[in-house]
């Protein structure tokens, strides 16, 4: 960590619930989360897949359909609450001041526009750009994520590009109008573990280098130890557990975050040896009961567990936990 | 390392043509997916295959259970040419080899039921009677941690986790020694991936199993394997015992690739220093002169561009294919 994060929140999520109404009834896809994210600083948010995670991203910049999609809550961003704000506020916002890069850059660039053209198109519509300026502005940000020939590049197709090359033209996009927040939705799931080393590293140096605060969404446990200082682990819709990197990883409370840790395959274990694993699978979204949603899979669950849900007991100066009993003496797998 | 040698597998050669073009003159590119690979497998042990997308590695998987037709080479099941068998011959072998798939989505038909899915292997190798049969499908089911009650139902009502399982199920139904494991935990999460890797370490314990083990994740490999090789481009670039290649990796790649490698402790991440290799994969369509790996090497010299290296082999257990080693 070379950089130290300035205490001021940017960004408060405050008690969000994002809801799809469905035949089936509600599924609570993000059932009351509230977190901030600081100056400059790089937040992660793990989790197995339909957790939330990615819904939850895409809440905070409103870009769900409503409905389906209902969402109450409060989400504080120099003042305004974004939930609440036009919809021509929160186009400005979008891109703007808060951006976002996906998953899958081959589904979410558009392949009918040259490259640049793509770039340019974010800054011509937040910062007056003309067309000439914010292309060459274009080809200086393509040279700033590390894309050779920049220049070339800016008029070719997102199809002459490879998987990480487009992951950098989003980032390119992305920082293209300066954002105070970067919300990376698993910006290297896709990615080979040799581009995903240089693409994180990039994310990494830009928040460096240009002071963007990132929420960094990933499944990945190791992304997280390398790359964010403070984490939020997302169980079925609800942050679990939260502390700053370090903290999580030498003293895990939670049972699932302790269970998720045990379950990754490390070095210096024996061959032939087992994983500490969770046994089932996650709960359905769908008529989640009022109960902690972790119990079914839970080995220290108790009475209460069945029919109540925890709230968050701080165990330590910044360490908070949603669980009835929570211990951190119950990692046994190094 | 007494064992006897299970598979063998000698100068492999996977080319795909393209069909050409019906221009004079225009020669249609070669994919060599697998260029010359040798390595055997001995009882008992899981050697791990490694690599990037598009390097190969399953094809490798598929090959050496002839489920396709390979250009060059052999693989031998103890000491038995597959390549020289004919089709009647080789459905025999068939059944000590079998293989389970990446994606428990595609590869389970959603129009049979798990019964038929488990058992159409006993009934491809006209294994047993039918009580026999169905008494062995309830014994998978549960050697596999699914219950017999499970067998009227079809696969969309299962988990991605319990349809592995199920996967797993009918690789084992004709009792095989040798099973190929390509990318059979790779689309699960990290507690259900966890699941099925302690699963595999059982069945392979329990019923003394061989293992090829294809992955794209190290650490996975890492945990399972005793013996990996990696391979970079259709080429094996290294081989060795998993501690070896693990605390003292030697080809450029496999340190890259494994400083690459996230580890879950960020007291380990922040003082770890990464190779970041420049570039992207080369298409394996078009591979670079030379040894495959030169572009992006740190140590790249002359004679890296003019000469591929051979897989040479270092110290006992130990090959590496590369000039400066």
């Amino acid at each position: 960590m070379t950089v130290e994060p300035q205490a001021t929140p940017i960004l408060t999520v405050d008690n969000l619930k994002t809801y799809f109404s469905l035949r089936e009834g509600w599924l609570k896809a993000v059932d009351g989360v509230s977190f901030t994210i600081d100056q400059g600083e790089i937040v992660g948010m793990v989790g197995e897949s339909g957790c939330g995670k990615s819904v939850c991203a895409h809440s905070i910049l409103r870009l769900l359909k409503t409905p389906p999609a209902n969402l109450s809550g409060r989400i504080e961003f120099k003042g305004a609450d974004l939930l609440s704000v036009s919809n021509s506020e929160i186009r400005k916002i979008r891109g703007g001041h808060i951006s976002m890069i996906f998953q899958d850059p081959m589904i979410s660039l558009n392949p009918v526009l040259t490259i640049g053209r793509q770039i340019s198109e974010t800054m011509i519509l937040h910062q007056d750009l003309s067309r000439a300026e914010a292309r060459s502005r274009s080809v200086e940000l393509l040279e700033m994520v590390g894309i050779p020939g920049a220049e070339k590049r800016a008029r070719q197709y997102i199809f002459q590009l490879s998987g990480g090359m487009r992951q950098r033209v989003m980032i390119a996009m992305a920082l293209s109008c300066q954002p105070e927040i970067l919300i990376a939705d698993e910006p290297t799931t896709a990615l080979d573990v040799t581009i995903q080393a240089q693409i994180l590293e990039l994310i990494k140096e830009m928040n460096r280098k240009l002071g963007t605060a990132v929420l960094l969404i990933t499944h990945d446990l190791g992304v997280v130890a390398g790359y964010t200082q403070r984490v939020m682990v997302v169980y079925a819709g609800k942050i679990v557990e939260t502390a700053s990197t370090k903290t999580i990883f030498s003293r895990p409370w939670h049972p699932y975050t302790i269970g998720l840790m045990g379950a990754i395959p490390r070095m210096g274990k024996a061959q032939d040896g087992y994983l500490a694993n969770i046994e089932g699978s996650p709960p359905s979204l769908i008529g989640l009961e009022k109960a902690c949603a972790f119990h079914s899979r839970c080995q220290y669950a108790m009475e209460e567990c069945l029919n109540q849900v925890p709230e968050f007991v701080e165990t330590e100066p910044g360490h908070f936990v949603r669980c009835f009993n929570p211990r951190f003496d119950r990692r046994q797998d190094l | 390392m007494s064992e006897e040698v299970l598979i063998k597998a000698v100068g492999l050669k996977k080319y795909f043509k393209d069909k050409g073009s019906y221009l004079p003159g225009v020669t249609t590119p070669v994919t060599k997916a697998v260029d010359d690979v040798s390595f055997e497998i001995r009882r008992g042990q899981v050697l791990g295959l490694v690599g990037e997308s598009g390097c190969g590695k399953s094809t490798l998987g598929l090959s050496i259970l002839r489920l396709h037709e390979s250009d060059a080479g052999q693989v031998f099941y103890k000491g038995t040419n597959l390549f020289d068998l004919k089709q009647n011959a080789l459905r025999e072998y068939r059944q000590y080899m079998q293989i389970v798939f990446q994606d428990p989505y595609s590869s389970l038909n959603p129009r049979m039921t798990v019964n038929q899915i488990v058992k159409e292997p006993l009934d491809n190798f006209n294994l047993g009677e039918k009580k026999w049969k169905a008494d062995r499908v309830d014994e998978l089911l549960e050697l596999v941690g699914l219950s017999p009650e499970h067998k009227k139902r079809y696969p969309h009502e299962f988990s991605g986790g319990q349809r592995q399982r199920i996967g797993i199920a009918r690789a084992l139904a004709s009792d095989p020694q040798f099973i190929v494991c390509d990318e059979s935990v790779s689309a699960l999460d990290v507690s259900i991936q966890a699941q099925i890797l302690n699963l595999l370490v059982d069945l392979k314990k329990q019923l003394a199993l061989t293992y090829l083990f294809i992955s794209h994740d190290l650490m996975v490999v890492y945990h399972v394997s005793s013996r990996i090789a990696v391979m970079y481009l259709g080429k094996l670039v290294e081989i060795a015992e998993r501690e070896d290649l693990f605390s003292k990796p030697l080809h450029p790649y496999t340190q890259a690739l494994l400083s690459c490698v996230p580890i879950p402790d960020p007291e380990v991440e922040e003082k770890r220093e990464r190779i970041i290799l420049s570039g992207d994969i080369p298409s394996p369509m078009n591979p670079p002169t030379g040894c495959h790996f030169h572009p992006r090497c740190r140590f790249s010299q002359e004679v890296c561009q003019r000469e591929y290296p051979e897989l040479r082999n270092i110290s006992e257990n130990r090959y590496v294919a590369c000039h400066l080693v």
